[in-house]
């Protein structure tokens, strides 16, 4: 991501330091990746914390929501699994030079990204109406769920939202042919959108299915 | 090996230094940003160090006299130890790494120039951030930050502190994937794991821990920002939040950043003392994979900081880890000491404060593992004697450590020495003011003296007057440093490429080093700290008649009189 | 004088050199005795069993501490001295990259060192943590910036005039710790806001206080070696170690260390006194209240008074001083008579803010008992009433010719300030 710059500034790059810059940006990802597992997992405990001694006030939150919300949320889950599908499609499509093909893959994934973050919205008002607030109310009958709620789900959701402009940066340098010899940056894209993909369906798994 | 072609594109003093301007603007060139992080960390070194001195003075008295009320008192030192931390000795690790890895690997530059150059920038907006807190009622809950005085019962400048460290976290993690990528992927080929300087060891160790521990603060802010500015009680435990919870996940980070601190203090140690010394480094295998396993266990032993707040029956098992990293830390001190051990020790300023290093940070050492004992620590815990500790492990150990480095590597990155009289004026009195500042320290703590107090029981009274006018000169002693800096910068003895005949790659191009750091590929010496053989001694020869003799060597070395070209002036 | 260092490995297992190695080894043990000597000079008093038992513990530390701190500092300095580079020599050391042997004994002899320390403390941990019989139990209860020690006692019972009539209703308050050589004591502590940290240096044992949890710690006092009888009772600083804010430093109080449990029962015996048979007249049971510490008025403010065979001595500066405030009272808020300002200062402490001072000062409740900062209506009114006569102006006859404040009005006010259902 960060490579255009140096190119235009560094002399002609030799296959061996293409090659190398690819592991370099891969790697670099990975580790990033592993910086933002250790930040979900402080909020991802705090939750874990809360459930477990508070599994009455969970509880309370799961009937309120009632089958029709755990659907919605379900459904959205799977918005954001397709899109890692649509994103696995175009990545293929931009590896057999069809640079057309991946970009209509990856309006796919963008709009998918989008409607999953539209449905959140949705949820947090429903949610609010229900007494669910961010900040602690302690009138409420499910008093404290909500922080350690909207933090992970709200730090995920701006991870997407990420994503999402991140994708049509993405798109614009694919139509301008960035990727047609070199992928990598697509690939990174990739990982991105699949370790965000991921942390959802470990944050559905354990606040709406546990 | 070194018949390598090397262009005579540089003898000494001939190569340009970057215009002053550069280092004004956004650039990608690590040794750019390197020198730029360096100055912006003195720069908030002397704002620290100032806040310290004023500490000192308040407490020539048992009763608050400088300062308006205690809560002025209390930011003195939260800021005193949030930026020495945040923005003097993390940042000033991660522009020496910067200036130095690619040239200790042979590379051109960091793998990610940009991502780089944006971590720097992340910094000096932190420091300030910081500095704008004084205008809003500043943090005074301490560098630790115990919620819940710094959640419901502190000023707004709180929340800025928050901000700020966020800031200086997202900075060193970039700056950290950067390390790892480049120390893994971009050695030249002849360079294996275990042929690489200790200083890239200890920058991995280093990186590792930044890259897994710095997120739990970052996790650990956000959610004391949101009890800060979003209504929620995380920490609160009259709304059901709880306040070992802050405790656990700061000290998470916070004792590995202990390491991130003196990791690389150590690598420069490997370094100088080894070149200093005209000795292979004693046990280089052990050096390297103590530092790896410092940066694990380091991650087992967060909570001997709350001996006196944890569950009594979990302090145990914090005993033991916590007892067992004294393990690899003594076998870098023997193996230090191994390395010295027969040597032709140069008295220079450089090995002058590795050598100080080795004798304080062993008493740190030494009081670390009192610490480290939970009967001992229940009554040592926030006293003086955990303060007089910790500035043996980070003044004595860290600082130390880079006032060696700026001794070592000025000529590497100026190309001018820096003067050996001031710098062994800057030792003495820096040694002795720290001595006298700290030593004393472990005794007014163990009497009965917490930190972190203006007020004081009035029988430590004569003590503290004694620690602060040792302080003082403490203070004084950095102007010895930073006078040397400015002065020999502009007009110190031309350096040369290799002033102090050593192995490692970054002494094998010119100083400063031309535009992507080595003309042609460089070819690294087989073994980095190989002195005393034919081979070392022939690579360096056959380095010495590319680059042309190194004027910047000690008065000895230098050649017969005559043979030694003239110091010319500054190149830029 | 080759000590090897794999340089020569016929010359390291030489019998002189095994000799030496012996004799350095000798040596530092000797050392690193005689540093661990300056433990008790290092230590104050060691009032409690549990000094002896931790200061032992540091000693062995030293001990051993010292000899490694004596073995580097010697190899460096013989080094220094020995190694260091000649005039004119530029020739390298010997190209010695490490000896197996060596690096495996100092990486043996201080894990098994370590290890022998843990044992140690672990056991010492274990010593100290432990319940001890017929434990005198005393809670304590912290907040910024001040202490107040609660004793039970089996004379008291709620409704019996110390104004309490919840949990604390057996209980008798005090601003300091009293306790007596031999007799263990249970702390059970809370702290009312943040956390603080109690401590007493010369007793060694430290524990947070911690929002929303209740802690426990151990102390068995003991006679102090070389202390006189007449010296009794003992006074040492009770001090917060943990930053709680602005009046950190100057959040001390005593603990009293009687000799025996006599000495120990007269005090006691006193408190309860005061509680069972308070003074009739207000102004005197207003002074008597703020001397139990119970509100823990001590812990902010000063004030030198001086009445009936009671003394209040506080010289807290983190908020303003209360001498001679029944002067300056009325002149405070326009229009204010000093009766109800002093009233309203306690409170509701923010309604006027002494210029200098923030305001962190308790919100009282009087309707809840349980709630965490209780204050009944009759103990307001006493203080008040007390306060209203503390003048540097007027002498006590003055006062009782032409008091500053009128009493019956204090008491409508007071009945006003219930009806509005303030706090």
């Amino acid at each position: 991501m960060s490579q255009v710059a140096v190119e235009q500034h560094h002399h002609e790059m030799s296959a061996e330091e293409k090659a190398r810059s690819i592991d370099n940006q891969k790697f670099a990802m990975w580790l990033f990746i592993a910086s933002e597992t250790v930040i979900f997992s402080t909020m991802i405990v705090a939750y874990i914390v809360f459930r477990i001694q508070e599994p009455e006030i969970v509880k309370g939150v799961h009937e309120a929501l009632g089958l029709s919300g755990i659907l919605l949320v379900t459904f959205n889950s799977f918005l954001l699994l397709t899109s890692s599908w649509a994103m696995v499609m175009g990545l293929r499509e931009i590896q057999r030079g069809n640079r057309a093909g991946m970009i209509r893959w990856f309006w796919l994934v963008a709009g998918l990204g989008v409607a999953f973050l539209a449905i959140q919205y949705y949820e947090y008002v429903q949610m609010a109406s229900k007494g669910i607030t961010l900040y602690h109310d302690p009138s409420s009958e499910f008093a404290g769920f909500g922080m350690r709620f909207y933090a992970p789900t709200a730090f995920h959701g701006a991870h997407v939202f990420a994503g999402v402009l991140w994708c049509l940066l993405v798109m614009r340098r694919a139509s301008k042919g960035v990727y047609d010899k070199n992928s990598v940056g697509v690939e990174i894209f990739g990982l991105y959108w699949h370790y965000v993909d991921i942390v959802w369906v470990l944050l559905f798994t354990l606040i709406y299915l546990i | 090996m070194a018949t390598a072609s090397y262009p005579m594109d540089g003898v000494a003093g001939q190569v340009k230094r970057p215009a002053l301007a550069e280092y004004f603007t956004w650039s990608i060139d690590h040794k750019i940003i390197g020198v730029q992080y360096i100055v912006t960390s003195l720069f908030f070194f002397i704002i620290a160090g100032a806040l310290a001195m004023l500490i000192r003075w308040e407490l020539m008295t048992p009763e608050i006299t400088v300062m308006a009320d205690g809560s002025q008192y209390n930011t003195l030192f939260s800021i005193h130890g949030t930026m020495m931390i945040f923005t003097w000795i993390v940042p000033f690790w991660a522009g020496l790494g910067n200036y130095l890895i690619p040239l200790m690997l042979g590379a051109k530059d960091m793998a990610f120039p940009w991502l780089n150059a944006f971590a720097f920038w992340l910094l000096p907006p932190s420091g300030f951030l910081l500095i704008l807190g004084f205008f809003i009622g500043p943090a005074e809950a301490g560098w630790t930050s115990y919620p819940p005085l710094s959640t419901i019962y502190s000023p707004d400048g709180q929340t800025l502190w928050a901000l700020s460290i966020h800031l200086v976290g997202l900075s060193s993690i970039l700056g950290a994937i950067n390390f790892i990528v480049t120390i893994k992927n971009m050695r030249p080929p002849s360079m294996g794991w275990f042929q690489m300087p200790l200083f890239a060891w200890a920058t991995l160790a280093t990186s590792i821990i930044v890259v897994l521990a710095t997120p739990f603060l970052a996790g650990a802010l956000t959610l004391l920002l949101l009890d800060r500015v979003a209504g929620t009680t995380f920490f609160d435990a009259t709304s059901g939040g709880d306040v070992l919870l802050w405790q656990n996940i700061f000290w998470f980070y916070s004792h590995p950043a202990v390491y991130i601190m003196i990791l690389p203090g150590f690598g420069v140690l490997s370094e100088v003392l080894a070149i200093h010394s005209r000795k292979p480094i004693f046990g280089y295998r052990m050096i390297a994979l103590s530092s790896m396993a410092i940066a694990i266990v380091g991650f087992t032993v967060w909570a001997h900081h709350m001996f006196t707040s944890l569950q009594p029956e979990l302090r145990i098992p914090f005993m033991i880890t916590s007892m067992i990293i004294a393990v690899p830390t003594g076998i870098k001190i023997f193996g230090w000491l191994g390395t010295i051990w027969g040597g032709r020790i140069r008295l220079n300023s450089a090995n002058l404060f590795s050598l100080g290093f080795l004798s304080l940070f062993v008493i740190g050492g030494i009081s670390g593992v009192m610490l480290a004992a939970v009967p001992v620590n229940i009554h040592m815990h926030d006293t003086y004697f955990v303060v007089s500790h910790f500035h043996f492990v980070l003044y004595g150990g860290s600082v130390f450590a880079i006032y060696s480095a700026l001794y070592h590597w000025w000529p590497k990155i100026t190309g001018r020495m820096l003067d050996e009289r001031l710098g062994k004026i800057h030792f003495v009195t820096t040694y002795i003011g720290f001595l006298g500042t700290f030593m004393p320290q472990h005794i007014v703590g163990m009497q009965g003296m917490p930190r972190r107090v203006a007020v004081y029981d009035p029988q430590f009274q004569d003590l503290n007057v004694l620690i602060s006018l040792f302080s003082f000169l403490l203070g004084i002693s950095t102007f010895f440093l930073l006078y040397n800096m400015v002065v020999s910068t502009v007009a110190g003895r031309v350096a040369g490429a290799n002033p102090w005949r050593a192995l490692t790659l970054e002494w094998q191009t010119t100083s400063p080093p031309p535009a992507y750091n080595f003309a042609g590929e460089p070819v690294p010496f087989e073994d980095p700290y190989g002195y005393g053989t034919d081979a070392s001694k022939a690579y360096l020869d056959a380095m010495e008649s590319r680059f042309g003799p190194s004027p910047g060597a000690e008065e000895e070395r230098r050649p017969p009189s005559g043979a030694l070209p003239e110091p010319q002036p500054a190149g830029d | 004088m080759d000590l090897g260092k794999g340089s020569n490995k016929s010359s390291a297992n030489s019998p002189a050199v095994i000799g030496l190695i012996a004799v350095i080894t000798v040596l530092l043990g000797v050392g690193g005795l005689v540093i661990a000597q300056l433990t008790p000079v290092l230590f104050p008093d060691q009032a409690s069993a549990e000094a002896n038992q931790i200061d032992q513990l540091f000693k062995v530390m030293l001990g051993i501490g010292g000899s490694i701190f004596l073995l580097v500092q010697g190899v460096l300095i013989y080094s220094i001295i020995r190694y260091r580079k000649r005039q004119g020599d530029n020739t390298d050391g010997p190209t010695v990259h490490g000896n197996v042997t060596l690096e495996v004994v100092w990486t043996a002899i201080p894990a098994v060192v370590v290890l022998g320390l843990v044992i140690y403390s672990y056991q010492v941990w274990v010593d100290i943590q432990e319940p001890k019989e017929d434990e005198l139990v005393v809670h304590v209860e912290a907040r910024r910036f001040g202490w107040t020690f609660l004793y039970e006692d089996e004379r008291l019972t709620a409704g019996n005039g110390n104004g309490n009539e919840n949990s604390n209703a057996t209980r008798f308050p005090a601003p300091d710790l009293h306790v007596y050589a031999g007799q263990p004591v249970r702390l059970v502590m809370e702290t009312e806001d943040v956390i603080h940290s109690f401590w007493v240096p010369e007793m060694r044992i430290k524990q947070d206080l911690l929002p929303g949890r209740t802690t426990e710690m151990r102390i068995t006092p003991q006679l102090v070696d070389g202390r006189a009888s007449d010296e009794y009772p003992l006074r040492y600083r009770v001090v917060c170690t943990e930053l709680c804010g602005s009046g950190h430093g100057a959040m001390f109080t005593y603990v009293y260390l009687h000799e025996d449990e006599e000495s120990y029962m007269q005090w006691v015996d006193s408190s309860v006194e005061s509680v069972l048979n308070p003074p009739e007249d207000p102004v005197l049971n207003g002074m008597r209240i703020m001397a139990s510490g119970v509100y823990g008025c001590q812990s902010c403010h000063a004030l030198q008074d001086s009445r009936e065979g009671m003394t209040l001595s506080w010289d807290a500066v983190t908020g303003p001083s209360l001498q001679g405030i029944a002067d300056r009272a009325s002149t405070r808020v326009s229009g204010q008579p000093a009766e109800e300002y002093l009233y309203e200062s306690i409170y509701d402490p923010g309604a006027y803010i002494v210029p200098g001072y923030g305001n962190i000062m308790n919100q009282y409740q009087f309707v809840n008992p349980d709630a965490a900062h209780y204050l009944p209506k009759p103990d307001a009114e006493a203080i008040t009433a007390y306060l209203c006569t503390v003048s540097d102006e007027f002498t006590p006859e003055e006062l009782a010719e032409n008091p500053l404040c009128d009493f019956d009005n204090l008491l409508s006010y007071s009945e006003m300030y219930t009806m509005d259902g303030m706090n």
